[in-house]
């Protein structure tokens, strides 16, 4: 019978400073990656901003001109002083929000599944709640960058100018904060299934285009039928997008003031993310149980 | 003697689907990846794992670095329950398992091991000492500042060793290590893993190279079928075999001499043959405890001359073939 094994020691030090620095660290590595492709962020940047050109021209054509186009549009979100062109810019900048959240948070986890260092992640003697916080965080400055990047740049070339008011813009940046917290909630719950069941391609652009119809992308929501309205309440992006509209151009808010509104990114805040870690923590252990989760 | 890695009763099943065609369906099927493992490797030894594809190396150091949940059993490494005490068993080994594949590959080598020193809850004074320690002992200066996608694989699976060894972890796994490496890299990888006992670790080797298996390693498992059916130093699991062993001597040997080379205790017989040179060429079946310098003790008190001497012996294969019926280069994953 063996005698019980004295442990020898070893160099990792358990402490809260060593797992912020865990985050720091993911955070350091991760944007030094990303800063070694250039055409990848100039993409990101110019993305809604070609995405935004469709509604535009479709908008002036088929209302007759760019007068009518945006008196029928005050007329759907009632607001007389709403910019049809800024509403849309808005909203393919959350739509690319949305991508950035699934692709650069969401499915990083099967990311590094398919180029082999996902088990060297779980080989690490950390929690992976500081690998999530240190990706989350680079993905949430990634996209906060190309969000006010890709406005400024939407603002000179279709000259129009969404940053008329201090306070607008502060709600704005508000509602694009708080309604990353849920957005990325959600996110990382479809992450965690695509690493067990790996189709990310066709999930990203199911979950993206549906998030993006549901939200309003580039029409009130109010325009869709009631049923599909449910679904639109019920996710993040929704709130989100309506936000930074309401905040920006002045459309109207959902429940009719922005601290309403806010109040339900906030429950949303509450209930995504806690989502997004059963089903992850459900996933792992299913996956070490199996197969294992260096399998792609 | 007290055991750092300690494995009672290890089972591992899972089901598996198995495809039958675009419009069949698939059925699901339960493998048994390991049937109860009992194994205990003591600490400072390089302890060898071997076994063909699929016989449950990979199922059993996936379990011992806490990447699979196991169905049953107790394991410990480093006095830590593996289930229980994840992160300090993490804390405890190092790990080149995935080859090249280990790593960042837009990162350059030295942000990767910078990047797991930090994974690692490492002193940033130490990863730094740590990394430049590693670059010396592996010769990395030439290439660690340019990003891993550029490395050649012997590049790629260097750096992933100097990572296995960059939280100095007592026990250290290393997964067919010297796989994509060139001569002179598996060379220099060999010399630095015979030295890690001496430093007080544990090391946990797999390969499919015999010669590795045999020239560096204490102790060997042979696994098959997800069960451990031998255990012991090379030597020891090589005198399980039934195999003829001989020693061949080339030279100027008297009748005499053969005469009493038969009459040792150890020698079964003695072949002998005329080569083209005059010289006398003989085969000498001996038991398993045989001594060379015995044989050459006589030849050469008896006047006789040596010119060459060969020793042939079972290697490990020939055992598993043995023990199994099987090599060990067959896929026997189910």
């Amino acid at each position: 019978m063996n005698k019980e094994f004295i442990s020898k020691p070893h160099h990792t030090k358990f402490s809260w400073r060593a797992n912020w620095s865990i985050t720091w660290g993911v955070f350091v590595q991760r944007t030094t990656q990303i800063s070694r492709y250039k055409a990848a962020l100039f993409f990101d940047i110019i993305t809604p901003l070609l995405f935004s050109v469709f509604p535009i021209f479709i908008g002036i054509s088929v209302a007759g001109g760019y007068g009518n186009a945006v008196k029928n549009f005050q007329s759907s979100v009632g607001s007389t002083t709403a910019n049809f062109v800024i509403y849309s810019i808005l909203g393919a900048n959350v739509f690319q929000i949305i991508n950035g959240a699934l692709f650069n948070f969401g499915f990083f986890l099967r990311r590094e599944q398919v180029t082999g260092t996902l088990e060297s992640l779980y080989l690490a003697p950390i929690s992976q709640i500081y690998v999530l916080l240190g990706t989350g965080f680079y993905a949430i400055v990634r996209a906060l960058i190309n969000f006010f990047v890709s406005l400024i740049l939407a603002g000179l070339i279709f000259r129009v100018n969404p940053f008329t008011s201090f306070s607008g813009v502060m709600f704005a940046l508000l509602f694009l904060l708080v309604g990353m917290l849920p957005l990325y909630g959600l996110a990382f719950g479809f992450g965690a299934l695509v690493v067990k069941y790996k189709d990310m391609q066709s999930l990203q652009g199911i979950i993206s285009n549906f998030m993006g119809v549901a939200m309003g992308i580039f029409f009130p929501i109010t325009l869709l039928p009631i049923y599909f309205q449910v679904f639109s309440y019920l996710l993040p992006p929704t709130w989100q997008n309506n936000g930074i509209r309401s905040s920006l151009i002045g459309t109207q808010w959902i429940l009719g003031s922005w601290y309403g509104d806010l109040m339900v990114i906030l429950a949303l805040s509450l209930f995504y993310p806690l989502v997004g870690a059963k089903v992850y923590s459900m996933t792992d252990r299913s996956m070490r149980k199996t197969q294992g989760l260096g399998v792609f | 003697m007290s055991a750092i890695i300690s494995i009672k009763d290890l089972k591992m099943t899972y089901s598996s689907k198995i495809r039958k065609g675009l419009f069949s369906g698939a059925e699901t099927k339960q493998v048994h990846a390991l049937k109860s493992i009992d194994l205990d490797i003591p600490e400072g030894v390089i302890f060898g794992l071997l076994g063909p594809n699929g016989a449950g190396k990979t199922t059993l150091i996936k379990c011992l670095t806490t990447l699979l949940i196991p169905t049953s059993g107790i394991l410990k490494i480093n006095g830590y329950d593996v289930i229980n005490d994840e992160k300090q068993v993490r804390a405890s080994i190092g790990c080149m398992l995935m080859g090249e594949r280990g790593l960042y590959w837009k990162l350059t080598g030295r942000e990767n091991l910078t990047f797991f020193g930090r994974l690692y809850s490492l002193d940033p004074d130490f990863i730094l000492d740590r990394i430049q320690y590693l670059i010396k002992l592996l010769e990395l200066e030439e290439f660690i500042d340019r990003t891993v996608e550029s490395y050649s694989s012997g590049q790629r699976m260097k750096v992933a060793f100097a990572k296995a060894l960059l939280n100095d972890a007592p026990v250290i796994f290393l997964d067919e290590p010297t796989i994509a490496m060139d001569v002179q890299g598996a060379r220099k990888l060999r010399q630095i893993v015979k030295k890690l006992p001496s430093e007080g670790k544990t090391v946990v080797y797999t390969s499919h190279i015999m010669s590795e298996i045999t020239e560096l390693c204490d102790e060997v498992a042979i696994i098959d079928e997800g069960r451990i059916i031998a255990k012991d130093t090379p030597d020891n699991i090589k005198k399980l075999s039934k195999m003829e062993r001989s020693v061949k001597v080339t030279g100027v040997i008297s009748e005499d001499i053969v005469a009493k080379l038969n009459s040792l205790e150890f020698v079964k017989g003695v072949g002998t043959s005329q080569t083209n040179d005059g010289l006398t060429s003989l085969q000498i079946e001996v038991s398993g405890d045989s001594s060379l310098h015995k044989i050459m003790e006589v030849i050469i008190n008896n006047g006789g001359i040596i010119d060459a001497l060969s020793r042939s012996e079972p290697s490990l294969e020939d055992v598993f073939i043995e023990l199994t019926g099987r090599s060990l280069s067959e896929d026997t994953r189910k």
